[in-house]
Parts: C-alpha cells; sequence; structure tokens
C-alpha cells in the first residue's frame, strides 16, 4: 500500500527480508547450523492508535526515509488508509489488536 | 546486528523501543529464550537493543549463568543499561556488529537474536558469526544453540515448514 505514496525501490541491500520459513531454515543450514528447527510463534499484539504510533514506529527502523521524505498531507493521507485497513482489527479506545507472528529459528553449533 | 556503517535508527528510537515495542515483543522474546537459554548457560543475546530478551535471559540462566547484550547502536544500548532491573547474573553491554562479533570462538552456550534478523543485511554471514562464538557439540558444557526470530504480521504470511 505505501508503494503507492513513496518510493520503496530501495536498493537491494536496503530491503527488509521478506522471506518463509524455507529461507529461514535455508539460512540456518548454510550458516552450517546442525538440527535446525523453524517454529512460528504467534501471538495478538497490542498497537497504539496510529497517531500514537506510526511515525515512532517508523522512525525506528532504518528503511523509513521514503515515508518522512513525502509531505505532511500525503502522510496524513497514506495513514488514513492505513487506518482503514487496519479497521476490522480496532478496538473501542482506537488502538488495535494485531495477529502477529515470528519465526523462530533454532540450530546446533556443529 | 549486520548493520553496515550508516545503519542507525532515529534518536527517540530507544525510548519507542522501551515504551511500545518490549510490550508487543515480549511473548515472542520468551518462546525464543524459553527455546535456546538453560540454567547456567552462557548467553550472548546478538542485536539486543534496549535489552528485552537479554534480561529474560538473565532471569532464565539464572545467578551461575552469564549475559552479554551487543548490538551496533549506542542509544539502544544506552537504554538498556538504564533499565532498572535486578539480574540474577551478570549483564555486560557490547557496542558491536553482528559481522564482527568481540567474543572469543566456542565462549557461549546460547546465541539470540531477537527480531533483528530481517535488519541483517546478510543473514548467512550473521548467523554463521552467531555460531562461532558458541560452544561446540561434544565441547565444553553443552553444546551451543544458536536461535534467531524475525516477526512479520499473520495476515500477510501463516506458512509453517
Amino acid at each position: 500500500m505505501l508503494s503507492r505514496y513513496c518510493n520503496t525501490q530501495l536498493p537491494p541491500d536496503q530491503q527488509p527480508s521478506v522471506e518463509t520459513s524455507a529461507e529461514v531454515r535455508g539460512w540456518l543450514l548454510a550458516a552450517n547450523l546442525t538440527e535446525i528447527d523453524v517454529r512460528l510463534i504467534e501471538a495478538e499484539v497490542a498497537i497504539p492508535p496510529l497517531a500514537d504510533y506510526l511515525e515512532d514506529h517508523l522512525q525506528a527502523l532504518p528503511w523509513s526515509a521514503p515515508w518522512f521524505e513525502l509531505d505532511e498531507a500525503t502522510r496524513a493521507e497514506a495513514t488514513s488508509e492505513l487506518d482503514r485497513i487496519l479497521e476490522p482489527w480496532r478496538q473501542a479506545d482506537a488502538s488495535f489488536r494485531l495477529p502477529f507472528g515470528s519465526y523462530l529459528g533454532i540450530g546446533g553449533v556443529a | 546486528m549486520i548493520k553496515g556503517p550508516g545503519f542507525q535508527v532515529g534518536a527517540d528510537a530507544p525510548a519507542y523501543y522501551r515504551r511500545t515495542v518490549e510490550l508487543f515483543m515480549r511473548p515472542f522474546a520468551e518462546a525464543l529464550v524459553a527455546a535456546t537459554v538453560e540454567p547456567g548457560h552462557a548467553v550472548l543475546d546478538v542485536a539486543c537493543g534496549t535489552g528485552l530478551a537479554t534480561r529474560i535471559a538473565a532471569e532464565a540462566t539464572g545467578f551461575e549463568g552469564r549475559v552479554v547484550g551487543a548490538d551496533l547502536n549506542a542509544g539502544m544500548l544506552a537504554a538498556a543499561r538504564d533499565v532498572p532491573f535486578e539480574a540474577p547474573c551478570p549483564i555486560e553491554w557490547h557496542e558491536a556488529s553482528a559481522l564482527e562479533l568481540p567474543f572469543n570462538t566456542d565462549e557461549f552456550d546460547a546465541i539470540t537474536c531477537q527480531q533483528g534478523l530481517q535488519f541483517f543485511r546478510d543473514q548467512v554471514a550473521g548467523l554463521a558469526e552467531m555460531a562461532r562464538r558458541g560452544r561446540a557439540r561434544g565441547s565444553a558444557r553443552r553444546s551451543g544453540r544458536a536461535a534467531a526470530s524475525r516477526g512479520h504480521p499473520t495476515s500477510v504470511s501463516r506458512r509453517r515448514c
């Protein structure tokens, strides 16, 4: 969605990875770890209202420069669209409870 | 983390991590430590940020253990040091890149990396560097274990291997 608002064509070495569990397993194998186990850990996470959260979160990431290069009106428009997308997970206090998963890769040292 | 010379986060990031990220990442950090750390372990937490997993690891390894948190970002480490926490074992904080961890080979029983993998420019090189600091099977006290986690909204992908 954000690609409609800003240039997200970052150089390859600056792009966030979007791996699958198979890729995580492959990394562990390539790093010579043994007895590899990849688990998906899932939990519902509490996210504050976007106005209190989004830009705080983005400034804490290394690949957020394109967002902060946008003018204020465009950022507000994009935030509103994101807010609509997240509607199914909105709580009464405008915060969100989102399903979130994390691949946990474990390996033994050979 | 494997962060190049230019990898730094915003100046307000440490406070934000402490205020918000640590709250919603706690279940994932607890799962990481539970899968990796045993009482008495020497633990290295790579890309430790403000030290959430580091502190959980200290609780898990207990008074006979040792825990080291390493991160490239000095601001994150400063925030980690300032967290009021009565660790049952010594916690050391080191400013270091995951590509060049300033520790001995075979120094640790467990090496963890909580939500840092997505920031690595070369995941395999980072994991290999982590593994080099772990005790090999059959040597020292226990076989070393290395674990890393990487999160994503489950609405995007829920695949399990």
